[in-house]
C-alpha cells in the first residue's frame, strides 16, 4: 500500500531509460546488420553454393542474365606479373549466378579472390572457389572486397588498353567482358 | 527485443497519464543530448574534425633504418626530418592495397601546393623483405606516383611494425616464393615534429579531398607550432 504512490515517479525514469536503451540498441543493431549484410552479400552465400544450385533444367544453354560495368584491370609496373580485376556484375535473372573461374589470353591463369580481415586487423586476400552474384542484385568486385586476379601476365599491359576476359559460371556458361587497363 | 519497451511505456502511461509520444520525444531528446555531448566532447579533445582516426595524445613515431628503392641506406628520423610523412606497410605482390594506397596518397600529394608538397612525403615500408628487393620497390613506388620504398630486414622489421602497432603474417603459403601476406592496412600521418597524428585505413584513402584536408591541417599546424616555438625564443 505504501509503495503504490511511490511507484509512478520510479517507473517513469525506468520507462525512459528502457526506451532509451532500446532505441540505442536498435541503432547499434541496425548499423551492425547493415554492415554485416553488405560484407556477406558476396562471400558466404557464394561458398555455401559450391554445388551448382542454379543449373537450369528447362533451358540448358540459356543466355546468362549477367552484365559487367566498369571492368578495370589494374595497371602494374612492367616487371610485375600479377594484377587485379575489378567490375560491377549485375544479375538480372531470378536465380543466383555462381562464378567458378576467370581467364584471359594475356595471363597464364585467373583466380577468384576474397578479402578478409582477421581478429588482429590484418587484411588478406585468398582464393575462393566461387563467387556468387545474387539474383536480381549486383556484385561489386573491388580492391576492398571480392575481386579477380590475373596471374602470370605474358606481357606488360599498357594503360588504356582494352582486353577480353572470360568469366565462367560453375555450370559452364560464359560471359565475355572487355576490361580497360587503368591506374587506380 | 523491440517489443520490450512497449509494456514499459504503456505502464508509465497508465500510471502517469503521460501520452506515449511525450515519452518518445523525451527519449529522442535524451539520445540527442548524449550524442551531442559526445560530439562536443570529441571536438574539444580534437579541435580539427579529422577524417582519419586522430591520436588523442600524439605519440612520437619510431625511427628506423633500412634500404631505400635505389639500394641506398635509408634512415627515417621523424623527429628531425622536419617533413610530414604518410607511412604505410605493404608488399608488392598484392596488386590491391599497395597500388591503391600509393595511387591515392599520390593524388593527395598532387592536390597540395608545390610548397606543401616539398614538406610532404609518402613512405612504403615493405612487410615482405624477402621478395621486395629495392629494384621491385622502385618499380612500384615510381609507377603509382612519387613515393619512397623501404626494405627493412628481419628481425628489425618486426620491431618497427610493433612500434607502429602494425602487424603482418604469411598466409596461403604455396612455396618459399609463393605466398600471400596478411597485414594491417593503416596509413600513419606523422607531423613535422615526428608525432603520430592520424591513421587512415586504405578503404578511406579514395576520399582524396578529405585526406588532403587532414594533411593540410597537420602541415599547417606543424608550421604554426614551429612559429610559436620560434616566437617564444628570444
Amino acid at each position: 500500500m505504501s509503495r503504490s504512490p511511490q511507484s509512478p515517479p520510479i517507473r517513469q525514469p525506468v520507462a525512459l531509460a528502457l526506451s532509451l536503451a532500446a532505441a540505442s540498441m536498435a541503432f547499434v543493431l541496425s548499423v551492425a546488420l547493415a554492415q554485416n549484410t553488405a560484407a556477406q552479400q558476396g562471400h558466404t552465400a557464394g561458398h555455401a553454393m559450391t554445388e551448382p544450385l542454379a543449373v537450369p533444367i528447362t533451358a540448358p544453354v540459356s543466355a546468362l542474365p549477367l552484365s559487367a560495368q566498369n571492368a578495370t584491370i589494374v595497371a602494374v609496373p612492367p616487371g610485375i606479373t600479377e594484377t587485379s580485376v575489378f567490375m560491377t556484375l549485375r544479375n538480372t535473372g531470378s536465380k543466383p549466378i555462381v562464378l567458378g573461374g576467370v581467364s584471359a589470353a594475356v595471363a597464364a591463369h585467373g583466380m577468384l579472390m576474397i578479402t578478409r580481415r582477421d581478429a588482429q586487423g590484418r587484411t588478406g586476400m585468398s582464393e575462393a572457389r566461387t563467387l556468387t552474384v545474387p539474383a536480381g542484385r549486383s556484385l561489386t568486385l573491388s580492391a576492398t572486397g571480392d575481386h579477380l586476379m590475373l596471374m602470370g601476365l605474358k606481357r606488360p599491359l599498357k594503360v588504356g588498353e582494352r582486353l577480353p576476359l572470360t568469366l565462367r559460371t560453375s555450370d559452364g556458361r560464359t560471359l565475355k567482358v572487355l576490361a580497360t587497363v587503368r591506374k587506380p | 527485443m523491440t517489443d520490450q519497451p512497449i509494456p514499459a511505456v504503456s505502464a508509465a502511461e497508465a500510471s502517469s497519464g503521460r501520452p506515449w509520444y511525450v515519452s518518445a520525444i523525451l527519449a529522442v531528446c535524451a539520445i540527442t543530448l548524449v550524442l551531442g555531448g559526445a560530439w562536443v566532447f570529441a571536438r574539444i579533445r580534437s579541435p580539427f574534425p579529422f577524417y582519419g582516426t586522430a591520436y588523442d595524445t600524439p605519440v612520437q613515431a619510431a625511427a628506423f633504418k633500412g634500404t631505400d628503392q635505389d639500394g641506398r641506406p635509408f634512415a627515417f628520423s621523424p623527429a628531425t626530418d622536419r617533413k610530414v610523412t604518410a607511412l604505410f606497410f605493404g608488399f608488392t605482390h598484392c596488386p590491391n592495397i599497395c597500388p591503391l594506397s600509393l595511387a591515392y596518397l599520390d593524388k593527395v600529394r598532387l592536390s597540395l601546393t608545390p610548397a606543401e608538397q616539398a614538406n610532404f612525403r609518402v613512405l612504403l615500408v615493405s612487410v615482405d623483405p624477402a621478395r621486395d628487393t629495392p629494384e621491385r620497390l622502385r618499380e612500384y613506388v615510381t609507377f603509382f606516383g612519387k613515393a619512397q620504398g623501404v626494405q627493412i630486414a628481419e628481425p628489425a622489421l618486426s620491431r618497427v611494425a610493433r612500434a607502429y602497432g602494425a602487424s603482418y603474417e604469411q598466409a596461403d603459403i604455396k612455396s618459399a616464393s609463393e605466398y600471400q601476406i596478411n597485414h594491417t592496412t593503416a596509413t600513419y600521418l606523422i607531423d613535422a615534429a615526428g608525432r603520430l597524428r592520424v591513421i587512415w585505413d586504405y578503404t578511406q584513402l579514395p576520399q582524396v579531398a578529405r585526406v588532403t584536408a587532414d594533411v593540410r591541417y597537420v602541415l599547417g599546424s606543424a608550421v604554426s607550432a614551429e612559429k610559436a616555438q620560434l616566437g617564444a625564443q628570444p
